[in-house]
């Protein structure tokens, strides 16, 4: 059965898909984590992967990244489209995808460096890989000789201004305006959450996958970065995972339940979470079964 | 449960003595099969007989059936002992006789044992007074015994050091480490063999480092295969278990005919840097191993290259781990002589001089000179007779781990620094 065509959303539909998902099957060896998923994730919404663990939802968001490419063993068959783009052909530049389509892990992942030099990583790796494959002159001098300061590759604005927007984009410029140079290691949990947040804006992406990005974190940082992916959504396509439904039911403007790695339902979620098509859909999310 | 746990600490604790104590018999017979090392007849009675008292209490303590023993006798044995290393303490020193120096090693060796047991015995003695107390239990015991396990180390180290500063601080001044030994103008000194060992070691860290980080970040981030880490690891842990001579003998036979036909720096760094590769390989492993997958995976989904990882976040994370292991490398290779002797070393050598003031500045000839060695000249001055008095070799051994020292704090340095910047 075509999920997919069941569930396609009617009005100004092609224009609003930032994801298309095809046929998906993933493989971990021999087992098969994700079968046959079809679904569309749409532009500027938050779209929330929920399902019991072990459903398959991260693997379907590393999917979409080609993070699973890392995973030894692991295969995907079917077609992921961003922006129109198959994301499994031979002629994506992976390191560019992964520039589009950020991502935010469960254990928030500060790298060992300043607050400043974590949110700059993103862009300076874009140039990295642009000097590598560019025949761009300018790409190719080092900062140190650039009279007005570092300059982000990706919209060439000033490297500091860019630090400043991400953090402030992800709420988290107050706190560290002050100790920009300062370890990110030093900060709390809720604010190295944030920073991986604003990292991953820095690079200017247009989706950003979060694999439950508040599992880890008190109520009080939770809250806080649900308010911030509220925020987010007016900008960014937003794939988040969680295993939290009174949080899916928060803030995501779509649902999709994930079963067994099968698409169970996937709708709005105020209907799926009113009426459910779907007997399994309504016993999950009742809490009668997983 | 208690019981067990302090019965099996007590048996522990009693059977240590009772080595203790065959280790002063051994002192003990030592002493009068070499009367003659003791010339004051009243001093090794007086020694003999308090090791003896000490024997018996061990003795007394070791067969009381229910190892129940009594506080004052521990207090006793403590007394004893200390009173025993203290009569030998001050033994004259005495008795082998060196090639080409009036004095002798041995009594100071007896001393330094008797250091060592008079230390190790009152330490076990306050574990049991601390744990026979009603006061503390047995876990009180253990922080204690634990405590102890790091004092006598320090203990050991503070030791050699002060030992050696008290023996070579007399031959030490500027003109020992600033100038050469010349028989014919009279001077002492090892700048030559400082300069010797420095070059060693630059050389050999130059060689071994990126060699074995290379080798580790291949293991580490790209070999996929088990049976290639494994074998590289095996083959790391024979290299680092090699003894030393079979470097040399090999550097002798191979490297020298094919570099120059006679000792050179070049060979000695070679060979060292050989010698060095197998420890950094294996804590660099380590150190990359401990480094987050989350580091990694964080990287790469920001759209960097597997290099640029590598090279910005995984590397940075792991350099103090690496320069710890290299500085014990370092300070390995810095002490060795056996296989520089074959391959780099000779005496009276004039310090490798890279630099100079006028064009080209640098020369790479010093390369394949031989040079002097800091090792070496301590062996050669000790055994061979090179130097003027037994004095020098001290001071030779004070400068020795002086230079270690150095690299040690260099690598202190280096290692705070990067942890400062971590802090995961």
């Amino acid at each position: 059965m075509d999920i997919k065509q069941s569930d396609k959303f009617e009005s100004g539909y092609s224009d609003e898909v930032a994801i298309e998902i095809n046929g998906l099957d993933v493989y971990y060896g021999e087992e098969q984590a994700i079968q046959n998923i079809s679904l569309d994730v749409l532009r500027k919404k938050v779209t929330a992967l929920i399902g019991p663990s072990g459903c398959g939802k991260s693997t379907l968001l590393r999917a979409i990244n080609r993070m699973n490419d890392l995973i030894d063993g692991a295969r995907v068959e079917g077609e992921i489209k961003v922006d129109g783009q198959p994301v499994y052909s031979r002629d994506v530049q992976v390191s560019k995808l992964r520039q589009k389509v950020g991502q935010v892990f469960q254990k928030p992942n500060p790298f060992p460096k300043s607050i400043y030099d974590n949110i700059a990583f993103g862009p300076r790796a874009y140039r990295h890989q642009l000097m590598k494959s560019s025949k761009q002159l300018a790409n190719m001098v080092p900062n140190f000789f650039k009279r007005d300061g570092e300059r982000s590759p990706i919209d060439g604005r000033p490297m500091d201004e860019v630090v400043r927007d991400s953090l402030e984009q992800a709420a988290l410029l107050e706190e560290v305006e002050d100790k920009m140079h300062e370890s990110a290691m030093d900060l709390s949990g809720g604010q190295q959450q944030r920073l991986c947040i604003a990292r991953c804006l820095a690079t200017k992406p247009e989706i950003i996958l979060m694999d439950e990005p508040t599992s880890s974190l008190d109520p009080i940082s939770a809250g806080r970065i649900e308010d911030l992916i509220d925020d987010l959504s007016r900008d960014y396509t937003v794939l988040i995972v969680t295993h939290n439904m009174q949080q899916a039911a928060r803030i995501s403007d779509y649902t999709a339940l994930l079963w067994l790695g099968e698409l169970i339902e996937y709708g709005e979620t105020e209907r799926l979470f009113e009426q459910p098509d779907k007997e399994l859909t309504e016993r999950y999310i009742t809490g009668r079964v997983g | 449960m208690r019981t067990d746990f302090g019965l099996l600490l007590k048996r522990f604790a009693f059977s240590f003595w009772f080595i203790l104590a065959l280790v002063s018999v051994g002192v003990i017979v030592t002493l009068i099969l070499q009367p003659e090392s003791v010339p004051d007849g009243a001093l090794r009675t007086g020694g003999t007989i308090l090791m003896v008292a000490a024997f018996a209490t061990f003795a007394l303590n070791f067969f009381t059936t229910e190892l129940q023993p009594q506080l004052g006798q521990y207090i006793l044995s403590l007394l004893f002992l200390f009173l025993a290393g203290v009569v030998l303490l001050f033994f004259p020193r005495q008795g082998l006789v060196l090639p080409n120096f009036e004095g002798d090693i041995t009594p100071s060796l007896v001393t330094l044992s008797l250091f060592f047991i008079v230390a190790i015995g009152s330490g076990w003695v306050g574990f049991l007074l601390v744990k026979e107390s009603p006061a503390l239990n047995s876990q009180a015991a253990v922080k204690y015994f634990t405590a102890l396990s790091v004092l006598v180390p320090l203990a050991v180290l503070a030791f050699f050091i002060a030992y050696t500063v008290s023996e070579g601080s007399a031959v030490i001044s500027w003109r020992f480490i600033s100038q050469r030994s010349d028989l014919l103008r009279g001077t002492v000194g090892i700048y030559p063999a400082i300069m010797g060992t420095f070059w060693l070691i630059i050389g050999a860290t130059l060689f071994a480092v990126p060699i074995g980080v290379g080798a580790a970040v291949f293991l580490t981030e790209y070999a996929r295969r088990k049976w290639i880490k494994q074998l590289v690891g095996i083959t790391a842990d024979c290299l680092w278990s090699t003894p030393s001579i079979v470097f040399g003998l090999f550097g002798y036979i191979f490297l020298v005919p094919r570099i120059t036909g006679h000792s050179t720096l070049l060979a000695g760094q070679i060979i060292l840097a050989a010698m060095l590769l197998p420890l950094t390989i294996a804590t660099s492993t380590e150190a990359l191993m401990s480094v987050p997958d989350e580091f990694r995976s964080g990287s790469l989904a920001l759209g960097s290259s597997k290099w640029w990882t590598i090279r910005t976040v995984v590397l940075p994370s792991a350099i103090p781990s690496i320069v710890t292991g290299v500085l014990l490398g370092i300070g390995r290779i810095a002490g060795e002589t056996a296989p520089i002797m074959l391959i780099a070393v000779m005496s009276h050598t004039s310090a490798p001089n890279f630099f100079s003031l006028e064009a080209p500045y640098f020369h790479i000839g010093p390369l394949f000179r031989e040079i002097d060695a800091l090792p070496y000249r301590l062996y050669s001055i000790y055994k061979a007779g090179v130097g003027g008095s037994i004095q020098e070799a001290w001071g030779t051994a004070m400068v020795l781990i002086a230079l270690v020292l150095l690299f040690y704090g260099l690598g202190i340095t280096v290692r705070s620094y990067f942890r400062r910047k971590r802090g995961w």
